[in-house]
């Protein structure tokens, strides 16, 4: 499969045949240092999630997000930001989970809590779990899950987006979806016994998954030289990224806040003086 | 390739006809020639990863460490000594659910008042009392093994298959000729049946401790009874590595040590050597009289100063 290949960060998006990328998706790296190569696809996705966020809507959430934090410089609302379609490989799993957990619950007698147990089977549709190579585990998990009830069948030819490359295994993806699947179950059963504390063991029956992509807006942006990356959820348009913090603002409330402190000191000094001058007479 | 029974210990061995070994791999005694019936398909073989010479390294390093063992044992540790025998066993993967009962206790603490004395006053004070709170709690646990390892062989007792294990059954690759060519490979000489009860009792007091350890909710916990059904999903028969030191103690005893063919662990009784012991006896004796002797020589003398 013909793929482009960042050499600044490795990262690796599939593309129609003929389209070409002004910059790096994933680290704003420029063309020059774009290769185009034949890879190898661990597996073909099956499944895609539609866009359901449009790019106005995307664009809107990143002046929104510019605007968030006081310590943003200024003139962050005039950086140039080009958020593209991105399809980020994961996993889709389902089966059933057997579960069966003890736990503690509050009692009104002398120690507060009594143990308790029990067991569920419970048939799980389907779980999540992304499976991209250049984008870290902590930004997609900070952006929020994806509806899984949104999959279609996937084509390459058609493919809306660019679709980066999975590089994960069907078993690495199994055992990171079942980990997922255990503590879904562990928190449910915690929320509807209102446990103080569960522990819990598993059988696990007919796991299996399928390889999907899910929708996301990308976007890295130049502010005095340092690239920030941007990713917008392209179904509930939830913004995860980095801005720089204004230098200036920073300096101007040290200050203030030194003057501030001066001003108490000399307050309580001035005061105390005035008290001894009250006291000598 | 042809069987061979060895009638002190039951394995059954197979040996390469044209590297025919005149006694057998597990006990040193002299093989019996005989064609065994139609042997069970082996699933996989894992191959040695020690080789010869590392395993003598590990045994040597074992046996230096034994201070009371006869000296000649060392001979054993010589890598000609050796022998790589396949082991089979049978791998089960099974799931098992298992339920119990007990008693839960969860702790909490009661203020106690005392007196005591400080500087000749009488003081009252308060201390902090752990008590516990003990709950019946019945309940089940599941959850499925993979991989669970027993001896398929009567050369290798189950007890020195547990302190051998474990091997990375990981490593094993599907059965072909040419994985076990010029090697010693046994057949299973424990039928299904045996094993399965073995599994059965392993995976039950596994589940156990488990329980034990990581499921039972509470600070503390007493009374644990537990009921395991074991739900066999796959076996499979393995041939896993093993070096083999045999050593004939007379009598129709022999001395056997075994080296794991993947992780070095070493396993195997290893007998005291009666010189050694009695010289160690007369040893510990002696200094007990030389001390004893030294006080009562010094008790003497202070007394008889003291006297004068």
């Amino acid at each position: 499969m013909r793929a482009i290949r960042c050499k600044g960060c490795g990262g690796a998006v599939a593309v129609r045949p003929g389209e070409k990328l002004p910059a790096c998706l994933f680290c704003g790296s420029p063309a020059s240092d774009l290769v185009e190569e034949e890879v190898e696809q661990v597996e073909q996705p099956e499944l895609f999630a539609p866009f359901a966020v449009e790019q106005d809507t995307a664009d809107t959430a990143f002046r929104k997000f510019t605007k968030s934090s006081i310590w943003y410089p200024s003139d962050l609302k005039r950086a140039r930001l080009e958020l593209k379609r991105l399809l980020v490989p994961a996993w889709a799993f389902g089966g059933r989970i057997e579960v069966h957990w003890t736990g503690l619950e509050r009692a009104s007698n002398r120690a507060g809590k009594r143990p308790v147990a029990g067991n569920e089977t419970v048939d799980i549709e389907q779980v999540l779990v992304t499976a991209s190579r250049s984008l870290r585990q902590a930004e997609l998990f900070r952006l929020g899950a994806f509806d899984e009830g949104k999959l279609e069948p996937f084509s390459r030819e058609e493919a809306s987006a660019p679709f980066e490359l999975s590089e994960m295994s069907r078993s690495a993806a199994k055992e990171r979806a079942i980990g997922a699947m255990e503590d879904h179950r562990k928190r449910s059963i915690q929320n509807q016994h209102g446990l103080l504390l569960v522990r819990a063991s598993t059988i696990l029956h007919h796991i299996a998954g399928r390889p999907v992509l899910v929708p996301i807006w990308i976007g890295a942006y130049r502010y005095n030289d340092v690239v920030y990356r941007i990713l917008v959820h392209g179904q509930t348009g939830a913004l995860v990224g980095k801005a720089p913090k204004s230098l200036w603002k920073m300096l101007g409330a040290g200050l203030l806040a030194l003057m501030l402190l001066g001003f108490i000191a000399m307050c309580v000094l001035g005061g105390g003086g005035f008290a001894a001058l009250i006291g000598s007479q | 390739m042809s069987a061979h029974q060895c009638p002190q210990c039951g394995a059954s061995v197979d040996v390469d006809t044209s590297k025919l070994s005149a006694t057998c791999a597990f006990c040193d005694s002299p093989l019996e020639v005989s064609t065994a019936e139609e042997a069970e398909p082996v699933d996989a073989v894992a191959p040695f990863q020690l080789t010869q010479e590392q395993a003598s390294q590990r045994l040597r390093t074992h046996l230096s460490s034994q201070w009371l063992a006869p000296s000649a044992l060392q001979k054993l540790a010589r890598p000609g000594e050796l022998n790589a025998v396949l082991v089979p066993f049978y791998r089960y993967d099974a799931t098992v659910r298992t339920q119990f009962s007990c008693s839960v206790g969860c702790y909490w603490y009661r203020t106690e008042t005392y007196t005591t004395t400080v500087n000749g006053k009488t003081v009252v004070r308060t201390r902090q009392v752990r008590e516990t709170e003990w709950s019946p709690l019945s309940g089940t646990h599941g959850r499925t093994w993979i991989d669970h390892l027993v001896s398929a062989s009567k050369g290798l007792p189950e007890s020195e298959a547990n302190q051998l294990e474990p091997f990375d059954v990981g490593a094993a690759l599907p059965f072909a000729p040419s994985l076990v060519a010029g090697i010693i490979a046994e057949r299973p000489t424990i039928g299904h049946t045996e094993a399965r009860a073995t599994a059965n009792n392993e995976l039950s007091a596994l589940e156990k401790r488990e329980i034990a350890g990581a499921h039972l909710p509470g600070d503390t916990h007493s009374g644990l009874k537990t009921s395991s059904q074991v739900q066999v999903d796959a076996v499979r028969l393995v041939l896993l590595p093993v070096w083999v030191a045999a050593y004939p103690l007379g009598k129709g005893k022999a001395l056997r040590l075994l080296v794991n063919g993947q992780t070095g662990e070493v396993v195997g009784k290893i007998p005291r050597s009666t010189t050694k012991v009695v010289l160690l006896v007369l040893a510990i004796i002696t200094a007990i009289v030389a001390v004893v002797g030294g006080f009562l020589v010094c008790g003497g003398l202070t007394s008889a100063l003291g006297s004068m």
